[in-house]
């Protein structure tokens, strides 16, 4: 038997990795913002410490040094080493913020979906944390309200049908279409 | 909270997700600390030359360039890192907005009345659990599905028999079917 050696075709498909920029836009912003703020803090302190050393350099009248860079070395290091604690300090705040918020939202998301076992569909999601997960859960009780609503559909047909006393031929033919009914129940 | 009963409960995120992430953005962060001292030490090693009039205007004049030279570095520094960080956002938080996608577009798909696949995240997605419960979630509602249609064909085998007790039986379903719906609410 010939084996065929042609490869499948791939089509190149481009992957988008930002998919929402709610979301990843927003904790995005929320480093920026971070890291804004101590790039402000960080510009401040230093025009203020180096500008005072460089002062202090030129009216010391011995000029010992080689460059400024001598004068002004171990308060520049010290405010590097402060921004850069200071900065992934928070990043890491804010990174273990972001986790914590979707834990919570989506914890109870899976909540809610696992509460079926008790036959509960209507009791609101209200996963709180982040919007995209709220909105996310809004999606999920939309889901659930249409199952239920399905289902509250079909325990009224059941009942009418059982109390019908509708004639064989009739009754038949509505037990069918009853039965066809609960097959769409979770497609 | 997740899974089955019996297994340990599948974490949200996995922990090596979490520190990868945390070292990805504590050297974007140390890169752009070392940017930031790589300017500032180009522009202020620059030696003083010239007698001592000649190094005390030169340390006047430093003073007064001082602004803008911390200025400019600390804007190229919070491009850089805002811009990694930005980049690891994206990048790292798709393992998360990914499988939300996902799930969000089989939501509308059920509600569509689309038959439903079970949900399966691919390698290294995070908050796999919420597919493990999605996918518990259409299998309990299978699950009742196909005991309701149980219960409705066994009443059907009766038919061959008599037409009363026939129906009997399958009347006695529908209110068996009854109750099993009264219990979701």
């Amino acid at each position: 038997m010939k084996l065929s050696t042609a490869r499948p075709e791939r089509k190149f498909r481009r992957k988008i990795r930002y998919i929402n920029p709610r979301f990843q836009g927003g904790a995005a912003l929320a480093f920026a913002a971070m890291i804004v703020a101590g790039g402000i803090l960080f510009g401040g302190l230093v025009y203020r410490d180096l500008g005072r050393a460089v002062w202090a350099a030129a009216m010391q009248g011995h000029y010992l040094m080689e460059n400024p860079y001598e004068i002004v070395r171990d308060a520049l290091l010290w405010h590097l080493a402060g921004l850069s604690a200071t900065v992934t300090c928070l990043g890491v705040i804010v990174f273990l913020f972001l986790v914590r918020a979707i834990r919570r939202g989506i914890g109870r998301v899976i909540e809610m979906l696992l509460a079926v076992e008790g036959g509960d569909l209507s009791t609101p999601t209200d996963a709180r944390g982040l919007t995209e997960l709220a909105r996310f859960g809004e999606r999920v009780d939309a889901a659930r309200a249409h199952t239920l609503s399905r289902i509250v559909a079909l325990r009224e047909e059941a009942a009418s049908l059982a109390a019908s006393g509708l004639p064989p031929e009739e009754f038949r033919s509505r037990w069918d279409g009853f039965k066809r009914k609960i097959r769409m129940v979770a497609p | 909270m997740s899974v089955p009963a019996g297994g340990t409960p599948a974490p949200l995120f996995e922990r090596g997700y979490r520190f990868r992430f945390v070292l990805k953005l504590c050297l974007a962060f140390a890169a752009g600390a070392a940017v930031l001292h790589g300017i500032l030490y180009l522009v202020l090693s620059r030696p003083l030359t010239g007698d001592y009039a000649g190094v005390f205007h030169a340390l006047r004049n430093l003073s007064v360039f001082l602004r803008p030279v911390i200025a400019t570095s600390v804007l190229v520094y919070v491009l850089l890192v805002c811009g990694a960080t930005g980049a690891l956002c994206v990048y790292g938080l798709y393992k998360v907005a990914g499988p939300l996608y996902r799930m969000e577009r089989v939501m509308e798909e059920y509600c569509a009345g689309t038959p439903t696949r079970p949900v399966a995240f691919r390698a290294g997605d995070q908050i796999e659990p919420l597919a493990l419960a999605f996918n518990a979630w259409i299998g309990k509602l299978r699950q009742e599905r196909q005991r309701w249609i149980g219960t409705m064909e066994d009443a059907e085998r009766v038919y061959l028999r008599d037409e009363a007790t026939c129906r009997a039986r399958m009347e006695a379903a529908l209110q068996e079917i009854v109750r099993d719906l009264s219990r979701y609410r």
